[in-house]
């Protein structure tokens, strides 16, 4: 129980200290904000390698009680290592010793490429499957998602001009004012999550 | 009413055997249909209903070889249409949008050998968008000879930094991973070493919003970002309000910065590309209309 008041305590004051120093603007309180900004990022780099470990863990049992899909895991593992190893070992320069970068140009980069280029095909599939005016709803977003493909084309905006614009407009105000209502309703969650942890009454960290 | 589920064989040939291998596929194969009364509602905007859908798919032994040859077909015309930019090369120049404009004349206003931060946010799968066009802003920026600072929250951005700074002529410093998201920029902002610009390179949308909100004021320097065109709405906000002086987005932007430098690349290959691909949805649409129209004739016909 005390363990879970002083970990509230902790987390209300250092959210208080944050949030208050850039309000405030106290150069009094610029030192302790930069302190627990360091924290945040060390604590942040553990979690990376606290999660790779964790990662690897759970591939190596998987591997030991041969459960299904155990080759896919010693591959995972055998990489992690193989790579690690190679930008870990001493006098290695890390992210840009030759065989990282190689692994990195020539199997990581063609690798999600490859995956991401597969979203060609679902997108042409999406088109054709669920853009269809069967209501009105619907006829409005077939009706715009054409506009924007044929406006953003550059041969049509320079025969005809006012597709230049149009396309603009609707960049500018309809899909600028849904991100714009997005962007505050992510602010006021953020407001709400906030004042829940200054307030003690959701704690997230001691899940 | 029966509902797919995850575990159940895909009666659509798309990457058949291979189910739940890739992230959309689960989404894409059926229409899906919300659990809420609300989400009912809201389902008629998106799809037919399950049951219409699935009396129209299911496949009869005659019609099912037509269905996978014309999947096949379908297919083939999607990889010939993506790949027709590397094939047939228009050659054209592209005009300068307004952006670009605004983002040279950004970068021109740059005192000579100012050193500049770029924040890397994004991982591989992005970079085949926004590779040629950082590719041009860097050779930009090599031509008012000033030094990059390379920083970056995810681990991936590291390596892409790396991968685009190389053979960069004037100094690059890497400051490596700043892990912590928010934190890591704030702090980069508070207690990096000084510099004259801040230039954000992602498309991802959290990164963008984290580094203009924690890093842009504190810095106290003009910023500018460089996104894929999916964040270019988002961007018009943080431009409106001054937060960001310019801001240029995906593979058009590359082929004008292409046609401005007078060097025809992959920007505008891939533009090509783009726009052919582009045509090929809007016929993918319109013959999904004719198919819905011909076959809601049909049911009245039959009713």
């Amino acid at each position: 129980m005390l363990k879970h008041r002083l970990a509230t305590l902790l987390a209300v004051v250092l959210t208080l200290l944050l949030a208050a120093q850039p309000l405030l603007g106290l150069p009094q309180l610029e030192p302790p904000a930069r302190l627990v900004l360091r924290w945040a990022t060390i604590i942040g780099a553990f979690a990376l390698i606290l999660g790779v470990a964790n990662l690897l863990g759970h591939h190596f049992r998987r591997i030991l009680q041969r459960e299904g899909g155990w080759l896919y895991s010693s591959l995972l593992v055998l990489s992690a290592v193989l790579v690690a190893g190679w930008g870990l070992y001493p006098g290695s320069k890390g992210a840009a010793e030759p065989a990282v970068r190689w692994a990195f140009e020539y199997l990581l980069a063609p690798a999600e490429g490859t995956l991401l280029a597969l979203s060609a095909f679902f997108i042409v599939s999406a088109a054709y499957r669920s853009l269809r005016a069967h209501s009105a709803g619907m006829a409005a977003m077939t009706a715009g998602a054409v506009a924007v493909l044929v406006f953003q084309i550059p041969d049509v905006q320079l025969s005809w001009p006012p597709a230049a614009a149009a396309h603009q407009w609707l960049f500018d105000v309809p899909f600028a004012a849904g991100l714009r209502g997005l962007l505050l309703g992510v602010a006021l969650g953020s407001l709400g999550l906030a004042s829940s942890i200054l307030l003690g009454a959701w704690r997230p960290y001691l899940d | 009413m029966s509902r797919p589920s995850r575990q159940e064989p895909s009666a659509n040939p798309l990457l058949g055997g291979l189910q739940d291998a890739l992230p959309l596929e689960p989404s894409l194969e059926l229409p899906r249909l919300l659990p809420t009364p609300l989400g009912e509602r809201e389902n008629g905007y998106l799809a037919p209903p399950y049951e219409e859908h699935a009396a129209r798919s299911a496949p009869t032994p005659g019609r099912s070889a037509w269905r996978r040859l014309g999947y096949l077909l379908a297919y083939l015309l999607v990889l010939v249409v993506a790949l027709s930019g590397y094939f047939v090369r228009s050659g054209e120049s592209v005009p300068p949008s307004s952006d670009l404009v605004r983002f040279t004349t950004f970068l021109q206003s740059l005192p000579g050998g100012t050193p500049v931060l770029v924040a890397v946010e994004y991982g591989l799968a992005g970079a085949g968008e926004i590779d040629p066009l950082l590719s041009r802003v860097l050779d930009h920026l090599a031509l008012r000879s000033a030094g990059l600072l390379t920083v970056s929250t995810q681990p991936q951005g590291i390596g892409v930094a790396e991968r685009m700074t190389t053979g960069y002529p004037a100094p690059v410093e890497s400051l490596g991973l700043l892990p912590g998201e928010a934190a890591g920029a704030r702090l980069s902002a508070l207690h990096g070493p000084p510099v004259g610009a801040l230039l954000i390179v992602t498309d991802n949308p959290h990164a963008f919003q984290v580094w203009v909100e924690q890093a842009v004021g504190r810095l106290g320097v003009p910023a500018a970002a460089v996104l894929s065109l999916g964040l270019r709405p988002q961007a018009r906000a943080y431009e409106q309000s001054g937060q960001l002086r310019a801001v240029v987005a995906g593979l058009g932007a590359a082929a004008q910065y292409e046609s401005l430098l007078g060097r025809p690349g992959v920007g505008r290959r891939g533009l090509d590309s783009l726009l052919a691909l582009s045509g090929l949805l809007i016929g993918a649409i319109l013959a999904g209309n004719v198919a819905e129209l011909l076959h809601r004739r049909r049911a009245k016909h039959e009713s």
